[in-house]
This record gives C-alpha cells, structure tokens and sequence, in this order.
C-alpha cells in the first residue's frame, strides 16, 4: 500500500517538474542532481536518460541582450555525467544519439573585439546554432563550438575540439576535429581516408 | 532572498575575506564567501574587486606558491589552479569551463596571464606559459609557452592561429 502511494507521489512530483517546460515527455528520466535553466526554452523527447550532474541552459537575455533560445532533445537520446549544454540561440539533438560523460555543446561565443574594455566578458554575445543528427555518438570530453552540424550516424572521437561540419556516417576525431573515416554502405565497414 | 539570509551570507563573507592575504570587497565564489570553492592556502592569495569564480572551484597553494588574481575575474566553474610557483592573473579575465592552471610539482617557471585574456573551455596553462593582454585561447588547447598579444591560439601545444589586425580593425589569419 505504501508503495503505491510512494509511486503516486512521485508521478506527482514528475508531472509537477515537466510542467515548467516547454515540451518534456514522461517516459524520459531526470535526475535529481541535473540543472536546467531556462526551462521554458528547453524541448525534451521520450525515453531519454540523463547522467549525473548535467547542466542544460538556455538563456532568456545576457548583461542586457535579449536571446531568443531553443534547445531540442530528440527521443532516445543518452547523455551522461557532468555534460554541459549551453544555448543562446537553437541546439538541435536529434534521435537516438549518445552523449558519453564530460561533454560541452555550445551555440554561442564572446563578443571577440580585444580593443573593448571591459574585456570579452562585457561584450554581446554572438549567437549561432548547432545540430547533431540522428544516431551520432560524441565520445567523451569532446567540446563542440557554434555553427557546427554533426551528420546522421558520425562518431566523434574523445577529447576532438569540432570546429566545422562533419558530414554524416564518419568518424571523426583530433584538436581541430577530421574526418579520419568512412562507412562505406556496399562492403559495411568503416574505411579510412 | 530574506533580510536575514542576506545578513548570514554577509557574515559568512567577511569571515571568509579574512583567511586570504588580500582580497576584494565582494570576496570570491558565487556568493562571495567561497561557496563551492575549495581554498588551501588562502594567506598566500591576493584577490582583486568584483572576481567570481562558478561552482567545482579547486585552488590550491603549496608552500613555495604565490597567486595573484586581479579586478573582474570570472570563471565559469570547475576551475582548478595548482600553484607551486608564481601565478599572476590580471584583471578582466574570462575562463570558461573546466580550465586547469599550474602544476603538481614545485616549479622555477611561472605562468602569466595577462589583462583582458579569454581562455577558452577544457584548456590546460602549464607552467612557462606568458599569454599575453587580450588574447583568445582556444576550446581544448595546452599552453606552455609565450603567447603575444592581442592573439588567438589553439592546439597542442598551442599555437597562434590568428592575429588582430589595428588597421582593418578584424582578426587576420597567420601564415603557418
């Protein structure tokens, strides 16, 4: 019997928690120790899981300057401990990708003009996008910068820094990231290039 | 925030100013009062005005150490500063993310960063690095050695991609 209250309390409490956002399905888990900011800017699917100590932030305004940002989960998205996702302007994850721990997605930068004083900080924001297609896997410790769109079914190696485009079904890896290989649909295996 | 959680936070700020060997009036951490922050060697750290630091802070000052951190600092979080030697940060500078700064063990080289910096996210400054006022560290990159001025630098070990030009008032791409 109390365990059934016990379960009833806690879809309570879950109904309660997704309601401040802008989309987020049941069947997907939040842990306790994850932060959201800007809940209402956040899109989340189904079945998704979360690591410990996840931060996703999607700012409303920065020292002044309004943002209009959208961050999108897809469904069957795994991302594990400690990711950091900030978003200023529209991040796109789309279906089954795999996140592994320790990952940072940014859309936006600084203000980069070194004569302003006050120094970056103090600067607008300048704003961009990021998309991760479906089925890509990041690997662990990997930083991916503003104005990047990482194919359909790619693996990013651990600790690569994506600067530019990877084109989808490659694998990828390095400071600043390449495409080191390619899946070839006719023999199935991945080829270097 | 309540009249009376303002006056426990500013009495645990003050408590926390007096630990350092010179600190700004708004203290370091998110509150000020070195929330989140994990401090060894505070006597040996001088602060400057309006510095703050994010959550996962990790400072620690050996024996032989010395750090000075001027006005304006902002870390984003989970800085970690390992001082064996003499670290000198200047004002107005920005690190983001996951940025390690010093070495394990004790040093004769020192590490300079100077005013106006923005060191970018996952980045490592090891002990010999002199980067210079306004430059731009790249996402991922491991500095070592000098960096001039009004510069942009990336990689490992970290090498300077671009450079401002003051008459066409942009960011010129350098001839590797």
């Amino acid at each position: 019997m109390s365990m059934l209250m016990g379960k009833i309390i806690n879809r309570i409490k879950k109904e309660k928690f997704v309601r401040e956002f802008k989309k987020f399905e049941l069947s997907s888990d939040a842990n306790k120790t994850c932060t959201f900011i800007g809940k209402e800017n956040i899109e989340i699917g189904a079945e998704c899981s979360f690591g410990q100590a996840c931060e996703f932030i999607a700012y409303n305004s920065h020292l002044g300057q309004c943002l209009e940002s959208s961050l999108k989960i897809g469904n069957h998205v795994r991302i594990t401990s400690r990711c950091r996702i900030t978003c200023a302007g529209d991040i796109q994850i789309g279906n089954d990708v795999l996140i592994a721990p320790d990952v940072m997605i940014t859309d936006h930068n600084h203000g980069m003009n070194p004569t302003i004083s006050g120094g970056y900080s103090s600067q607008p924001l300048i704003v961009g996008m990021v998309r991760v297609d479906d089925g890509a896997w990041i690997g662990r410790g990997v930083c991916i910068l503003p104005n990047v769109i990482i194919g359909k079914h790619s693996v990013i190696g651990a600790g690569s820094i994506v600067t530019h485009d990877i084109p989808e079904y490659s694998m990828a890896a390095g400071n600043p990231a390449k495409v080191i290989k390619k899946y070839n649909k006719l023999t199935c295996e991945w080829e270097k290039v | 925030m309540g009249i009376i959680q303002s006056i426990i936070i500013k009495l645990k700020r003050e408590k926390f100013k007096r630990s350092f060997l010179s600190i700004g009036a708004s203290g370091f951490g998110s509150y000020g009062y070195g929330d989140y922050c994990t401090i060894s060697g505070a006597e040996k750290i001088r602060i400057g005005n309006h510095s703050w630091c994010g959550k996962e802070t990790d400072i620690f000052v050996g024996e032989k150490g010395k750090l000075t951190i001027g006005n304006n600092f902002q870390s984003t979080s989970r800085l970690c500063i390992e001082c064996n030697t003499c670290i000198q940060i200047g004002d107005d500078v920005l690190i983001e993310p996951n940025v390690y700064i010093g070495k394990a063990e004790e040093e004769t080289d020192n590490i300079v960063i100077e005013d106006g910096v923005w060191i970018g996210q996952n980045t490592s400054i090891l002990t010999g690095a002199y980067i210079g006022e306004h430059s731009i560290i790249g996402a991922g990159s491991v500095v070592k050695n000098k960096i001039p001025k009004y510069s942009i630098a990336a990689g490992n070990p970290a090498k300077v991609i671009k450079i401002w030009d003051f008459n066409k008032n942009t960011w010129v791409k350098v001839n590797a």
